[in-house]
């Protein structure tokens, strides 16, 4: 490739920026060949070891296009986000908010059958050792040894145990969904503000 | 070579070959391509980078050869971020030295 050639493959790949933009790093280029020849490298080679053209060009579009767009606030820009908050509340409202919802209502419904299965439990033992202490009211230790011994405490402790571990459970489960929905919600943000 | 490695010891290179003089686009170039194997190409969207976020900056200057040149100074948070990067690289380069070491010994 000659150096002519080189430079208009360059250019036409950096076609996107603006022309003083584009003039600047073809300016880099262009000086580079210029010394290389001075000091004396045949052209072909000097623009051979520079690479290929369109390697370059990527390079140097993706330094630049990010911090352009960020800053960017044009007529095209704004309609793109109007656009896009648009159709993302619409799938939101229609394809993401049922689910959501069905999900935090088991949510509930596993907060509520663990509380139960904790609290039940104490309330029936509450109410065993009242009875018990009803029938033995003299005797203090009775209640509790009749609840300890009675045949009711092995299925009210295993209730407990379940409901405690329902709840951890269901803890964890919210803790990721949290998660999930928080980088839903920033997904949504980016895609509003620009996508990138 | 792994090429986010390589990009990452070349910004290295060139912020430290500009440290002690002002250079030319094609003298750091040249510098680099002589120890790595590179397309060259790329080193100018490197020091483009390096100079938006300001560790260079450039001017023209005429060459007793010909038309005037573009020189790369170092700035002053370009020699802080060059004394990170050097010290990045020898306490990494070390490490690996060690390791190295270790591995082929026994």
């Amino acid at each position: 490739m000659t150096k002519e050639e080189f430079m208009r493959s360059l250019g036409s790949h950096l076609k996107s920026l603006s022309a003083k933009e584009r003039a600047d790093m073809l300016y880099d280029y262009e000086e580079h060949l210029r010394v290389a020849m001075e000091q004396g490298l045949p052209e072909e080679e000097a623009v051979a070891s520079l690479g290929s053209p369109g390697v370059i060009a990527k390079e140097l579009l993706a330094d630049c296009e990010v911090p352009e767009a960020d800053k960017d606030t044009s007529v095209r820009n704004v309609s793109r986000a109007v656009l896009a908050t648009i159709a993302l509340g619409l799938f939101n409202f229609i394809v993401v908010l049922g689910p959501v919802l069905g999900i935090f209502g088991i949510l509930v419904g596993m907060y509520c059958t663990s509380v139960a299965l904790v609290i039940g439990p104490l309330v029936a033992a509450i109410g065993l050792a009242f009875a018990g202490a009803g029938t033995a009211f003299l005797n203090v230790f009775a209640p509790l040894a009749s609840l300890w011994t009675g045949t009711a405490v092995f299925p009210l402790l295993l209730a407990v145990g379940l409901g405690l571990l329902l709840l951890a459970f269901t803890l964890w489960v919210t803790k990721w969904l949290v998660r999930g929905l928080v980088a839903y919600v920033n997904w949504n943000v980016s895609i509003i503000k620009g996508g990138r | 070579m792994n090429v986010q490695f390589k990009k990452g010891v070349l910004e290295l290179c060139v912020l430290v070959l500009a440290s002690g003089r002002d250079r030319y686009g094609y003298e750091l170039v040249h510098s680099l391509s002589e120890k790595f194997s590179m397309a060259e190409g790329t080193v100018y969207p490197l020091l483009r980078r390096l100079t938006n976020d300001g560790y260079f900056t450039t001017y023209l200057k005429e060459s007793t050869e010909g038309p005037p040149r573009k020189y790369y100074r170092l700035t002053n948070s370009g020699q802080r971020y060059m004394h990170e990067l050097v010290d990045d690289w020898i306490h990494f380069s070390s490490g690996v030295n060690q390791i190295i070491e270790e591995g082929m010994s026994g």
